[in-house]
């Protein structure tokens, strides 16, 4: 153990080189746990947006974009489904529960989702989580909203207040619905999915804002107030997409089936397990290559500490003769140089994880802002350790190279050094 | 083996089934607390063989053309038998281990929890779907299962329980508690 006191204060006494070999070190393993980490969570929070829902229903598009948008919102609709359709397939034999989903509008970047009560009772999260009130209740009349956790944190919102929805995915000044503003009634708990960044209304809701808008725009003049849209005809004719839940989940190839074969209207009904289980498959490959890199990464900062060490060496060919005069073997020699590599690796692990863990918290409002899944930073895993130790392991391993050399110097020079 | 002949060999097997050659496959005797292997014919009552609709119906079936109304009527029908397919209660509360293809339902990104063990292969979309008493729903819970790939063949131990679906035409679906799932080699 003095040695390695020895290797300590060694390292202390070239603080700048040793600094920046730490500093290469611990970059290079934040990058390595970092896409391991990532990669974990990402998955995660992916898998635990949707669950006990047996099939996912839209029009026919890619079976990953009609769960990327009607679960993740991310991307768009090519088409709707017609409301008839959504009927006919709600009142098939085996079907339980249906959640229909109405999606394209906006508030200040949130999705707007328009849907009806069911959603509250059947959508299910991370394990058959129900969805949960923060305060307040289920929306019930036209113009009442319910908020994810994290809209109403960001802007501020309470039970009672008031928020207008905008046309669009973008809020901007000339779209807004300004005239048919939405009262909030409930605030949902936080789920760690992007229902945290939904604002909930009712499909009659949804409706009314847009009477007028047939057009594609506001017909100029011709505005309904809140209160003569309440009276129109509020049924949605189409809706994006649409949950469903059976009787048996062994029905659920029959029901898919059934619904692919429909005859009226184009549909496409995905089970949400297999369709994450192909994205899995699709991106495994490039988590791999980001994984590989970042190994290599990881491994080109062990060569510049070897490098570094070795370059040194020459340097200390009178440091080590110092240490010979004082009764030191060869053998300690090469102790010392190793225990320098496994300080300087040591030191490098703890600053990588300083830095993840940094760049997590960072990274986590990031994630949830823009993509709505929650990161958990928790303790490293057991994976996660194994990667630090086979990066301590290697870089002692590597450190055996200057170590031999300095061996043979110090057998070579004794204690009088020709340089 | 290839995955091709694997997936040859099974819907040979699931065709088997249909065409009532599989009958002589009865459910072999068991020791309770032992674990039984089954086949997938195993799952299917004896006598069972929802071909014996088509004949029941019309005898010009295979003249039967696409558009004609009782072509329609009887496919619906043999849909209606597939989806409500009869399963053997005599293999409730067995131990049993039974292979095929892993369809994940619910998972982590990792482990699967809740998934559904078919005979054969995915989104083959030029038969209908297996009958619903060749379609086992597995949770394992207790042991969440680490995934490599879709549609992984996995030999699948525990105890299989057959479950009343509550509908009007109350039939019944497969369901087992596994302990022990272990990924086959394809």
């Amino acid at each position: 153990m003095p040695i390695l006191g020895l290797a300590v204060k060694s390292l202390l006494n070239r603080r700048l080189t040793a600094g920046l070999m730490v500093a290469s070190i611990g970059l290079s393993v934040m990058l390595l746990l970092g896409v391991e980490r990532l990669r974990t969570q990402a998955r995660a929070g992916f898998a635990n947006t949707i669950s006990g829902t047996d099939l996912v229903v839209g029009a026919r598009t890619g079976a990953t974009a009609l769960l990327l948008h009607a679960v993740f919102r991310i991307g768009y609709a090519t088409n709707n489904v017609s409301w008839t359709s959504y009927q006919d397939i709600a009142r098939h034999p085996r079907v339980r529960w249906t959640v229909p989903l109405s999606l394209g509008d906006s508030v200040r970047g949130f999705a707007v989702l328009g849907t009806n009560q069911d959603y509250f009772r059947h959508y299910k999260y991370a394990r058959h989580h129900g969805l949960e009130f923060a305060s307040g209740r289920p929306f019930d009349d036209v113009y009442d909203a319910v908020l994810g956790a994290a809209v109403a944190q960001e802007l501020d919102l309470r039970v009672d207040g008031s928020l207008v929805v905008a046309h669009g995915a973008v809020d901007v000044d000339h779209a807004r619905h300004d005239d048919k503003p939405f009262r909030v009634v409930g605030i949902l708990k936080k789920t760690g999915t992007p229902v945290d960044r939904t604002v909930h209304v009712s499909l009659a809701g949804l409706e009314a804002i847009h009477i007028g808008w047939q057009s594609g725009m506001r017909a100029p003049g011709a505005s309904v107030s809140a209160d003569d849209a309440r009276r129109q005809d509020l049924t949605p004719r189409s809706i994006t997409a649409f949950l469903v839940g059976l009787d048996s989940r062994t029905a659920v190839f029959h029901v898919q089936r059934s619904v692919n074969d429909y005859r009226k209207e184009p549909l496409l009904a995905v089970i949400p397990g297999i369709v994450l289980q192909e994205l899995w498959d699709a991106i495994g490959v490039a988590e791999q290559a980001l994984l590989g890199v970042s190994g290599l990464v990881a491994l080109v900062g062990l060569g510049g500490m070897v490098t570094a060490l070795l370059t040194g060496l020459n340097e200390r060919r009178r440091e080590m003769a110092v240490l010979r005069s004082v009764g030191a073997r060869p053998r300690h020699v090469l102790a010392l140089i190793v225990g320098e590599a496994g300080a300087l690796a040591a030191a490098g692990l703890a600053l990588g994880v300083v830095l993840l863990y940094l760049g997590l918290f960072v990274a986590q409002s990031f994630i949830q802002t823009y993509i709505g899944l929650a990161i958990e930073i928790g303790l490293p895993s057991r994976y996660e350790w194994l990667l630090l130790a086979s990066v301590l392991l290697a870089s002692v391993m590597a450190g055996l190279w200057p170590a031999i050399q300095a061996y043979r110097y110090s057998l070579v020079d004794g204690m009088t050094v020709h340089v | 083996m290839s995955r091709t002949t694997v997936f040859v060999l099974l819907v040979a097997i699931g065709l088997g089934v249909g065409t009532g050659r599989g009958l002589e496959a009865q459910p072999s005797k068991v020791d309770p607390g032992s674990v039984q292997a089954v086949t997938w014919k195993d799952l299917v009552p004896p006598g069972y063989d929802p071909d014996r609709l088509l004949k029941k119906y019309y005898d010009d079936v295979a003249n039967l053309s696409d558009s004609d109304p009782r072509a329609q009527r009887l496919a619906a029908a043999v849909r209606k038998a597939w989806e409500n397919a009869p399963v053997v209660e005599a293999l409730n509360n067995k131990m049993v281990k039974l292979s095929g293809f892993l369809v994940t339902l619910e998972g982590d990104g990792k482990a699967v929890s809740e998934f559904l063990l078919v005979p054969f292969f995915g989104a083959c979309l030029h038969v209908p779907p297996p009958p619903s008493n060749q379609i086992v729903l597995v949770r394992t819970a207790a042991k969440p299962f680490k995934i490599k790939h879709m549609f992984e063949t996995v030999a699948v131990t525990g105890r299989l329980r057959t479950q009343l679906v509550r509908n009007d035409l109350a039939s019944a679906s497969y369901v087992m508690e596994a302990t022990h799932v272990e990924p086959q080699g394809n």
